[in-house]
């Protein structure tokens, strides 16, 4: 009887432990939809004043299409997002072997180093850069926000393959040069193929960052725009509806992009069961 | 004779044996130097240069609208004699700290529920907390001021329900705007350094732990939150620069009260044009950034958001 | 005098402040079945690896077929290495990672296919051409890892402890098949292991390291009845070591104090002076029970500790209060109505007696 008692009491109490950290996670994910949900919700609303949703209306959609500087920001900024994507593939790939190969010391800092653009605040890089081509005398325009993007989508890229090939280990390599490749074609048949998927990973991250990115951009813009900076400047000027009209097109796309990077870079369970 | 012969033989080989190794020492130098050449090349053009020209700049000085090619410590002491300055910088940093806080204290529970509570569908979870990361920055900002402004969302919630009759004007432009839109900014980088960390604790441990006598409660002090500092240290670390060195947000949502020190160095840069003395100022947060860095991995912060 | 067709000189490799392979040198010949025999540590991977040339040695010189390739990068040297995860590359599948290596040489893809297939075959996995690592077992993986580094029919074959993560019986079968290969390609092979059965019954000589140089070469009876070092009486099959005192010189004999009892043995090579101390070892096997002893070796000792081993019986005796000894008896031999405490005759042959410097004693491998 007692061990009966004591075990529903121990189900009980599960259960209620259970709904409790469910519940409020429930609660969280809402939080953070909100948000979003508020911004499609907006778009489709007829009315100027964002108050009342009067009817459902496509006007701002089709506001977009007239919007001749809208479509010029957004085709800058995939021009930009793939330049900056294919460098940082390039230098990225080639830094992510330096990191998790070479035997150096020193290895640690360089790290570091090509870790702090993504974790120190956005306008400490905007600022620099912006002193740096002022003075050079090199003037703002769609270079320099290349160059600036490069900034944050290098590192990106970079541990990404840094992290696989670590992952991957060394007996692959050393198979195939046994085996009778030389670097070249070790890199190229066996390594290559096996990182693959961390660099389009890498990638598409990279893309949807520099794609989204206003932060840094605002600094080194000239006349030459990209999307987010022409957001901004939207948003600045009063709450143009067709800001939830574009946002919410973007919010599609961006999970489009990220559906697909789930497939590539891995958000593995590592916990060890033993 | 034979000796000579001999000792002349051996010297022969030796330096056979020094050259065939120094190819084989070249060789490997070569693969090493086209490896780092590239990300060498980029570290330093587009990082450390341009934050030398960026401190260089900070002991120049503008006057008028000319700038002048001096070398002072003039801004920086500025930056300490101009209260304006040093004001909004400890106020923002007590905002970021608020924001990390808090969003640490939002991001644990979930980040522990996903983590070890759910058995199916954890990489679907993890991701919907993603998404919003990488749903632009900016539309996170257009969508907190519809909401919380005079005819924003919350406020029609509130008139519907019933609560207030008129549009209440304290939720935007105002301090606690700007936090909460940083919170909401924050969470996703708190939660994957914590997802992390919780993910990594082997269950064996848990197990051990109640099997030698400790209730949930205890294992959860004693076991799992010691060996998910990490996360927290990161996660801390993260959300707390990202506050720190804010402007648009603060911009667009913070009104007069909610100004931070981001707005004011870039101030220098726009209408008032003294570029030393934004550099200057921006110097001094990355500094206080990189001793935040610092800090985190004496504490035991690991790894980034990306990797 | 035999040509080697592997050879190591004056073998030295250092990592930073450590060094892994301590001065070795030894030669393998052609068709042999070489073993690098000894515990985690002990260097006979990175002796392996320097071979391969995937380790380049801080001094020394390697010699494959006469010629020196200390210096060759490891794609240019006519040998191939099974590692230990097998490294099977997961992009490719069984087909394209045995072409590899004949890729590598260039061969055609229609030349080198009847190739591809035979060795297939002889590794008995010919239906499995189309599959990826990921739907291989581990033993078909360790399989096709072989044959893809026995394609190219290379002068040599390393092979990285490969039966490691096998199950007993697997590894066992392996063992066999892998012996039959080796006869039928007859390619050298050297071959890494910690398993000291394993060395014994698969080579042809074993070279026994310990702490980065070789203690012994030899066959495996050599290693197994005449170790040189103490080190090697211990790791190879099991040891009684004793502790005791040289007392007298023969002229073939040296008799040897052990607490009361005189124990004698032969007289080899080295050379011991009266007085010295002595570390004496004899075989489990080798010691009887209550039997008649030819050239008197006997211990009156009782009897601590019987353990039923299947086939045999392990029998623990203790004299002068704890100095253990341990024989090892089959089933038929043991009287099983001894009681705890009772005293017993051990005795052994002097033949039977292996002797030792004492000072060899730290590096006797125990698992106490």
């Amino acid at each position: 009887m007692i061990e009966k008692k004591c075990k529903t009491a121990r189900l009980d109490r599960k259960k209620i432990k259970f709904s409790f950290l469910g519940i409020y996670s429930v609660v969280v994910y809402i939080f953070l939809y909100i948000p979003l949900l508020v911004v499609i919700f907006y778009s489709f609303s007829a009315t100027k004043s964002i108050v009342y949703f009067e009817r459902f209306s496509m006007d701002w959609y089709k506001a977009l299409i007239e919007d001749r500087t809208l479509l010029q920001t957004t085709l800058h900024s995939v021009q930009v997002g793939l330049i900056a994507t294919s460098i940082s593939i390039i230098v990225g790939t080639s830094g992510g072997f330096f990191l998790a190969r070479a035997k150096i010391k020193g290895k640690e800092v360089f790290a570091t180093l090509c870790q702090l653009p993504l974790v120190l605040p956005g306008i400490i890089m905007g600022l620099a850069l912006l002193v740096f081509f002022m003075s050079l005398n090199i003037k703002l325009s769609m270079f320099t926000i290349l160059l600036a993007h490069t900034v944050f989508t290098t590192p990106v890229v970079m541990f990404q393959v840094a992290s696989r090939l670590q992952r991957l280990g060394f007996t692959y390599e050393d198979a195939a040069k046994d085996l009778g490749a030389n670097s070249f074609k070790t890199f190229f048949l066996v390594i290559l193929p096996m990182i693959k998927t961390a660099i389009i990973g890498g990638g598409l991250l990279a893309f949807t960052l520099s794609f989204d990115e206003i932060i840094i951009t605002f600094f080194v813009t000239g006349t030459w725009v990209t999307l987010p900076v022409y957001m901004y400047s939207l948003l600045r000027y009063g709450l143009t509806p067709q800001v939830f009209a574009i946002s919410t097109i973007i919010l599609f796309f961006s999970i489009v992009i990220i559906f697909f990077m789930a497939k590539f870079t891995e958000v593995k369970s590592e916990r060890v069961q033993r | 004779m034979i000796e000579s012969k001999v000792k002349e033989k051996l010297k022969e080989e030796k330096v056979k044996k020094t050259t065939a190794e120094a190819d084989v020492l070249k060789r490997k130098r070569k693969t090493l130097i086209l490896m780092m050449l590239p990300i060498s090349v980029w570290l330093l053009a587009v990082v450390i240069i341009p934050v030398a020209t960026m401190l260089n700049m900070s002991f120049k000085q503008v006057e008028g609208f000319v700038l002048k090619d001096v070398f002072t410590v003039n801004n920086y002491l500025k930056f300490f004699k101009v209260e304006m300055y040093w004001r909004l910088f400890l106020k923002s940093f007590r905002m970021a700290f608020i924001v990390a806080i808090v969003a640490i204290i939002i991001s644990y529970p979930l980040a522990y529920f996903i983590a070890r509570r759910i058995k199916k569908f954890k990489n679907i979870l993890f991701m919907l907390i993603i998404v919003p990361l990488w749903v632009s920055y900016l539309i996170r900002i257009i969508a907190w001021r519809s909401i919380l402004g005079n005819r924003g969302f919350l406020n029609v919630f509130l008139m519907q329900l019933g609560i207030i009759k008129e549009p209440l004007e304290i939720f935007l432009y105002n301090q606690f705007a700007v936090i909460i839109t940083l919170i909401y900014i924050a969470i996703p980088f708190v939660f994957i350094p914590l997802y992390t960390a919780l993910e990594k604790i082997p269950d064996a441990l848990i197990s051990a732990s109640r099997d030698l006598g400790a209730s949930g409660a205890r294992t959860f002090m004693h076991v799992v939150l010691p060996l998910s500092r990490p996360g927290l240290v990161t996660g801390f670390m993260l959300s707390f620069i990202i506050a720190l060195g804010d402007y648009i947000i603060p911009k667009e949502l913070g009104g007069v009260g909610g100004i931070m020190y981001g707005n004011v160095i870039w101030h220098q840069f726009g209408l008032i044009n003294d570029w030393p003395l934004g550099a200057a100022l921006g110097f001094i947060l990355l500094t206080v950034a990189l001793i935040v860095l610092i800090l985190s991995r004496k504490l035991g912060s690991k790894e980034g958001v990306f990797f | 005098m035999d040509k080697f067709e592997i050879e190591l000189t004056n073998i030295t490799k250092r990592f930073g402040n450590v060094t892994a392979v301590n001065n070795i040198s030894f030669g393998i010949r052609s068709g042999e079945f070489f073993s690098l025999l000894g515990p985690s540590g002990c260097g006979k991977t990175t002796t392996l690896r320097m071979i391969a040339g995937l380790e380049d040695p801080t001094l020394g010189r390697i010699l494959l077929s006469g010629k020196d390739v200390t210096n060759v990068p490891p794609h240019r040297r006519n040998v191939n290495t099974v590692f230990q995860d097998y490294a099977i590359f997961p992009h490719m599948n069984v087909y394209e990672n045995i072409y590899f290596p004949l890729r590598m040489r260039r061969i055609p893809r229609k030349v080198a296919a009847p190739r591809i297939k035979k060795i297939l075959e002889t590794v008995n996995m010919s239906r499995f051409e189309n599959r990826y690592s990921g739907q291989l077992s581990g033993g078909q993986r360790q399989r096709i890892a072989l044959a893809r580094a026995l394609v190219n029919e290379p002068k040599a074959l390393l092979l990285d402890e490969p039966l490691g993560a096998l199950d007993f019986k697997l590894r066992v079968a392996m063992q066999i098949a892998l012996k039959d290969i080796q006869r039928e390609f007859g390619i050298t092979f050297i071959y890494v292991t910690h398993d000291q059965l394993e060395a014994i019954t698969m080579s042809d000589r074993i070279a026994v390291m310990n702490d980065g140089i070789i203690d012994q070469i030899g066959t495996p009876d050599k290693i197994y009845n005449k170790p040189k070092t103490a080190f090697v009486a211990s790791f190879i099959g099991e040891m009684n070591f004793l502790e005791g005192k040289l007392i007298r010189k023969k002229d073939d004999t040296l008799v040897v104090k052990i607490a009361d009892f005189e124990v004698i043995c032969e007289r080899g090579e080295n050379d011991f002076l009266e007085g010295e101390d002595m570390l004496v070892c004899v075989r489990p096997e080798r010691i009887s029970i209550n039997s008649h002893i030819k050239s008197g070796n006997e211990i009156i000792a009782k009897l601590k500790r019987a353990i039923f081993r299947g086939s045999k019986f392990e029998i623990t005796v203790t004299f002068n209060n704890n100095i253990e000894l341990v024989s090892t008896v089959e089933d038929k031999g043991w009287n099983k109505s001894f009681n705890l405490g009772e005293n017993l005759k051990l005795g052994w042959e002097k033949e039977d007696t292996i002797v030792f410097p004492m000072d060899m004693k730290n590096r006797i491998i125990r698992y106490k």
